[in-house]
């Protein structure tokens, strides 16, 4: 996880089982590999598979160039012939518009097959040519075998038209969702939220409500991924239900410590939806909770986004909010005080320093000191405020007037 | 402690050092079983290539077929 690129856990799990499938082993056989950040996982998926791609360049191309020539009711049984893996090596070699032909001949089932084997990087001119009834027809019994990974990495390079074809085809928002998890461009994936109709929409975020299945994973994977409106509109529909469905929520941010990926989400839900999330019991009840999220916040440079929602706060979370601030480290205070100063966030910062302890408040007005001089009406705006939050005391021990 | 391994696999996959930097964290022994993973694909998919193609063609075809082509072990 870097800075930049806040907490990636779903991601990196969808980039960790890539990779440990491309290389034939469970994930659980390359447990080193989960500690690598998404987007270097995918590099190195990425190199491995580009090496293994391009083994035996020279036997494909021959075959390649005997296939073209074959007559169809010989090249399908022989594709059928040389096994899947061989096959999809193959038809990177061979012009798209002829293995187009003999793909529409070959059956259903078997193409499938071909596709867990097939660089889609490699084909993309192929697969837009594929007839959409056909990639509906092979996306419904990749479905039947649950391959949600190879679907995936296909949707970047299917046309709109198609991923249309496949959702009107594909009723259920179960599969979608596991579908999305898998897709390797997550703008791609904000795209093909849009292309899903707004009632689809709100069936699948509802699914967080259906115990029967575990979704959330997948749910909350979509509403990192996608865009400031989208995330809005999903995480408005998810903070509409009941406690015990944000709770389940809160429990599963929690325990695979997503909050990087979670305080954009919650930044982007309308006032109302906002001021009910943060102030959900079931972050008070566990203590490890908002510690977690000051610590994202910190990790991640999200204090911009945090202390915002601290307005929304009432008054027993705001003194939770504070207790756990004061434990952070003074480097933490540090850069609190900077993205208040750039954000302009005086107001509820110097609200939860008020409630800390008097070392706390020292620390911070004597990080302030050190911006002030440069702005006088910024420097008289703040030591107004911030007597009027009674830190006075810390004022004048930083020799603040 | 790791530059041998870490060398061994930029030559393998053919990406410079730096764009393997991430990997510098891991252990000597955990890039080695990295490799072997690799090792192992490869190998899978040179045995289940080799078994399409004997499948597939007779060895005076396979011949005909990819002539001067080398079909070597990995």
């Amino acid at each position: 996880m870097t800075p930049e690129n806040p907490g990636q856990g779903l991601a990196q799990r969808g980039e960790w089982l890539k990779l440990s499938r491309l290389l034939g082993k469970e994930p659980a056989e390359l447990p080193f590999l989960q500690t690598l950040p998404e987007t270097e996982l995918r590099r190195l998926r990425i190199a491995a598979s580009e090496w293994l791609f391009g083994q035996h360049q020279a036997v494909f191309r021959r075959l390649a160039q005997i296939a073209v020539w074959l007559p169809n009711w010989l090249a399908v049984p022989l594709c059928q012939r040389l096994g899947p893996l061989l096959t999809a090596r193959i038809v990177g070699h061979m012009p798209a518009r002829r293995a187009a032909a003999i793909a529409s001949r070959v059956p259903t089932p078997y193409l499938a097959r071909i596709c867990q084997h097939l660089d889609p990087r490699r084909a993309r001119d192929l697969i837009l040519l594929i007839p959409h009834p056909l990639i509906v027809a092979v996306a419904k019994e990749m479905l039947r075998q649950k391959d949600y990974v190879t679907m995936g990495r296909f949707v970047d390079y299917l046309s709109d038209e198609a991923i249309r074809a496949v959702l009107d085809a594909e009723p259920d928002e179960a599969e979608l969702l596991r579908i999305a998890l898998f897709i390797d461009s997550k703008n791609r994936l904000d795209h093909v939220v849009r292309l899903l109709p707004e009632e689809r929409r709100r069936r699948a975020m509802l699914l967080a409500l259906d115990d029967r299945q575990d979704l959330l994973d997948e749910i909350l994977s979509l509403v990192f991924h996608v865009n400031h409106m989208l995330k809005r509109e999903l995480g408005d529909l998810a903070a509409a239900q009941d406690t015990a469905v944000l709770d389940r929520i809160i429990e599963r941010v929690q325990q695979r410590q997503l909050w990087g990926e979670m305080l954009p989400v919650v930044a982007s839900l309308s006032a109302l939806s906002q001021r009910k999330v943060v102030n959900l019991n079931t972050l008070r009840h566990n203590p490890a909770v908002i510690p977690a999220i000051l610590q994202a916040a910190d990790e991640y440079q999200l204090w911009r986004i945090l202390l915002p929602l601290a307005e929304m706060l009432d008054e027993p979370m705001r003194d939770e909010f504070a207790r756990a601030g004061a434990l952070l480290p003074t480097e933490a205070i540090q850069r609190a005080a900077e993205a208040v100063l750039v954000g302009e966030l005086w107001e509820p910062m110097l609200d939860l320093l008020r409630r800390m302890p008097a070392q706390r408040q020292n620390d911070f007005v004597g990080v302030l000191r050190n911006f002030m001089g440069v702005d006088s009406d910024l420097d008289r705006r703040v030591i107004a405020s911030a007597h009027a939050h009674g830190l006075t005391a810390a004022l004048q021990s930083a020799g603040i007037a | 402690m790791n530059n041998m391994e870490l060398e061994r696999l930029s030559r393998r996959l053919r990406r410079p050092l730096r764009s393997l930097a991430a990997l510098r964290g891991f252990s000597a022994q955990e890039l080695q079983e990295l490799e072997q993973a690799l090792d192992q694909a490869q190998g899978h998919q040179h045995t289940e290539i080799s078994k399409a193609l004997s499948r597939a063609f007779p060895v005076f075809l396979h011949r005909l077929l990819l002539g001067s082509v080398r079909w070597d072990s990995p």
